[in-house]
């Protein structure tokens, strides 16, 4: 369906190819963007939204970007917008977990997804940002860590550095919550 | 190290996997996507007609140009949204977790019937029936009234035609450890033979993207590179995003 769309500006001052690779552009980024909001804390009522500024900042500002580095420049984007959705939440985000004592998960509990997200993202919310955005961008979006070090605009050392902190945290967050089980997750959280 | 094995490949705990799947696994709503697709389109098309309008006319005419150029480009995009309206297929009202779907009544589970999931955005009404969005498997239906109590409902027994596998992310993992032991241990054939049981097992599965990577790996391993290399293109293909496209293309490569 947007193939057609796309399909339909030939008569438009635009060229065919500059179209046809921002349809390209727009039908490859798109998930990603999305799920890398969703990871980095953007809550869900306002993912849809945060995910169309991304794009259209870069609709208006596609002329400046540097052939090559259109998905740099989308995911950079998203950071900010990620940042900037999260600073006006105001979402409380308690330094330590309060764990409390409870029946150990099991496997097949967290076989339920909708619950193993929520425990994801809570658990992503005790990661310190800087840390998190790397972490993110590697674990579930699959970027290497040179094209992280772009995105973030970072030293690859800095951005390794981060990754290798960001992961030992959600490691030691991921046990804890093993031990003692998750804080009451709030349905509404998420 | 510069270049870590990713935790959902392997290096981290079941647990850490368990919760990196399903962060992996979460998807936009279809009409949301749509939608700003749409806008992205007609606001690209305004700044390339902007800026040509710019080059070509005097400062005169740039104000009235340019507004034709947006008018015409807001137009053609509003005609082609309208022509492709009629095709949209409609969002669904409340989509069924594909791997809740999967996941038997299993009375270790907090929600031991498939859950109805709402989509990202606000929902306009619940529904009694929910039935499979057209990109799942037309297989399961699911009787779900969310009106019932979560009580009644784990009293009701589950209206569920479900595959006879048990389906679920913990055992996909299960049988891709396995596979990727039998790769690691240079025994190929067992790795195809234990791929080709996941892709029975889970034909949707969550983690397709893995298997398919591993199966490429253990052709390469077990000498049928010829095939490796046709499935890497269609690994390419389905996984224009993936981390892994690079790495598999440098692997089919003739020695």
């Amino acid at each position: 369906m947007l193939d057609r769309l796309f399909d339909a500006d030939v008569a438009l001052p635009a060229s065919a190819l500059g179209a046809l690779e921002l349809h390209q552009l727009f039908k490859s980024t798109y998930d990603g963007i999305w799920r890398l909001l969703r990871g980095l804390g953007v809550p869900t009522d306002r993912l849809d939204d945060a995910a169309q500024q991304v794009f259209l900042v870069y609709a208006e500002r596609h002329a400046d970007v540097v052939r090559g580095s259109e998905r740099a420049f989308l995911f950079g984007t998203a950071l900010r917008v990620a940042h900037v959705v999260r600073r006006g939440t105001h979402r409380e985000v308690p330094v330590e977990i309060d764990y409390a004592p409870s029946e150990q998960p099991s496997v097949d509990e967290l076989t339920d997804q909708k619950r193993a997200r929520q425990v994801l993202d809570r658990i992503l919310d005790q990661l310190d940002p800087e840390l998190r955005d790397v972490f993110v961008l590697y674990e579930l979006e699959g970027f290497t860590m040179p094209e992280i070090a772009g995105i973030v605009e970072v030293p690859l050392g800095t951005a390794a550095s981060r990754l290798r902190r960001g992961r030992e945290r959600f490691s030691a967050l991921v046990r804890r919550y093993s031990t003692f089980g998750p804080p009451s997750l709030q349905e509404d959280a998420r | 190290m510069i270049h870590p094995k990713r935790l959902l490949e392997g290096e981290g705990t079941e647990i850490e996997r368990l919760l990196l799947a399903s962060g992996r696994a979460a998807r936009p709503s279809t009409r949301a996507k749509w939608r700003t697709g749409i806008l992205f389109f007609l606001v690209s098309i305004g700044t390339v007609s902007k800026a040509h309008a710019v080059a070509l006319l005097g400062a005169k005419a740039r104000a009235w140009t340019v507004a034709q150029w947006l008018a015409l480009g807001v137009g053609t995009g509003a005609a082609g949204w309208v022509a492709v309206q009629a095709n949209v297929p409609p969002d669904p009202v409340a989509v069924v977790d594909p791997v809740a779907r999967r996941v038997p009544a299993a009375p270790s589970l907090h929600h031991a019937q498939p859950r109805v999931v709402a989509p990202p955005e606000p929902a306009p009404a619940p529904v009694n029936v929910v039935e499979a969005a057209p990109r799942l498997e037309g297989r399961t239906q699911v009787q779900a009234p969310p009106t019932v109590s979560r009580s009644k409902r784990a009293a009701a027994p589950a209206v569920v035609d479900t595959p006879v596998v048990e389906r679920s992310i913990a055992s996909e993992i299960d049988e891709l450890d396995r596979a990727r032991a039998a790769v690691g241990g240079g025994d190929a054939k067992r790795a195809i033979d234990r791929l080709n049981r996941y892709d029975r097992m889970f034909p949707q599965g969550t983690l397709r993207e893995e298997a398919l990577r591993l199966r490429i790996e253990a052709l390469v391993s077990n000498g049928e590179r010829a095939t490796a290399r046709t499935l890497a293109q269609r690994f390419r293909a389905l996984y224009p995003e993936s981390a892994h496209s690079e790495r598999l293309k440098a692997l089919v490569k003739e020695p």
